[in-house]
């Protein structure tokens, strides 16, 4: 969603002149627009929305792994 | 841990369908940080070392761990468009349900916990002990209010993640197994469509 956002952002600048956010922050519009971190991303909102919304006894870690 | 593995099998069994795992960042999840937010929250309650809970008395804890999953109803409400969330939002609603009526924590039996071969990992199955790495507090089935909806599902070894869980656990695997399909087969049901087209 935040890389969606930074696009959004940087197309309504993109009228007023886009390049200059990609000139200020090029780093970020380039990790913001890049696949990897948007599939990081979903990863983990999926992951916090499962684990999150399940309850299964024991979610991690303990000699016996678990639920 | 077991729907993590629900999560990875999801996916794995997509990828064997031909689906693509680069096709997940095209899922228009909205409010994901809200999702992200409410869960570090209950890792909080989790991951810490639990103490007994006085039985139905509601402390600031509690109040917190149940407002976290209101915040991860309002991401499924958001994102109710998206395959397998209602499903997912579902298994959410049965938990929280079950947790509200029994003090704001899911419920197990000790019974389970030994059948599982947890009980080594608990300091007792006395009645409101909580399970550490868990969203669980032993209750007897007696003092169990809506008992059909706690951790009842028994997965014992040699299953390789031996596991206790809920129906809403379940409706929440199903639903992330539809949502990763959905998701990761869509691009190329769609590349599929348009080739027909030619």
């Amino acid at each position: 969603m935040i890389a969606l956002r930074f696009t959004q952002v940087t197309m309504q600048f993109g009228a007023q002149g886009g390049h200059k956010m990609k000139k200020w922050l090029p780093t970020a519009y380039k990790l913001a627009n890049s696949n990897t971190l948007r599939l990081v991303w979903i990863l983990l909102a999926i992951t916090a929305l499962v684990l999150g919304s399940g309850a299964p006894e024991m979610f991690g870690g303990g000699s016996g792994g678990g639920g | 841990m077991i729907l993590l593995v629900a999560i990875l099998v999801s996916v794995t069994i997509a990828l064997l369908r031909g689906g693509r795992f680069v096709a997940l960042t095209k899922v228009p999840l909205q409010w994901g940080l809200l999702a992200v937010a409410a869960f570090a929250v209950q890792a909080l309650f989790i991951y810490q070392t639990p103490s007994s809970t006085a039985l139905g008395v509601w402390g600031w804890q509690e109040l917190l761990f149940v407002g976290s999953h209101l915040l991860l109803l309002i991401a499924v409400w958001v994102n109710r468009h998206l395959v397998g969330v209602k499903l997912i939002g579902l298994g959410l609603l049965l938990n929280l349900v079950v947790m509200v009526a029994n003090g704001g924590w899911m419920p197990i039996t000790p019974e389970a916990i030994i059948k599982v071969g947890h009980a080594g990992l608990v300091p007792s199955l006395a009645s409101g002990v909580r399970v550490p790495s868990s969203k669980n507090i032993i209750l007897s089935p007696g003092e169990t209010r809506l008992g059909f909806l706690s951790d009842v599902f028994v997965l014992p070894r040699p299953f390789p993640v031996p596991s206790v869980f809920s129906i809403g656990d379940v409706l929440v695997a199903l639903g992330v197994f539809f949502l990763i399909q959905n998701a990761m087969l869509q691009a190329e049901s769609k590349a599929a469509t348009v080739e027909k087209i030619r």
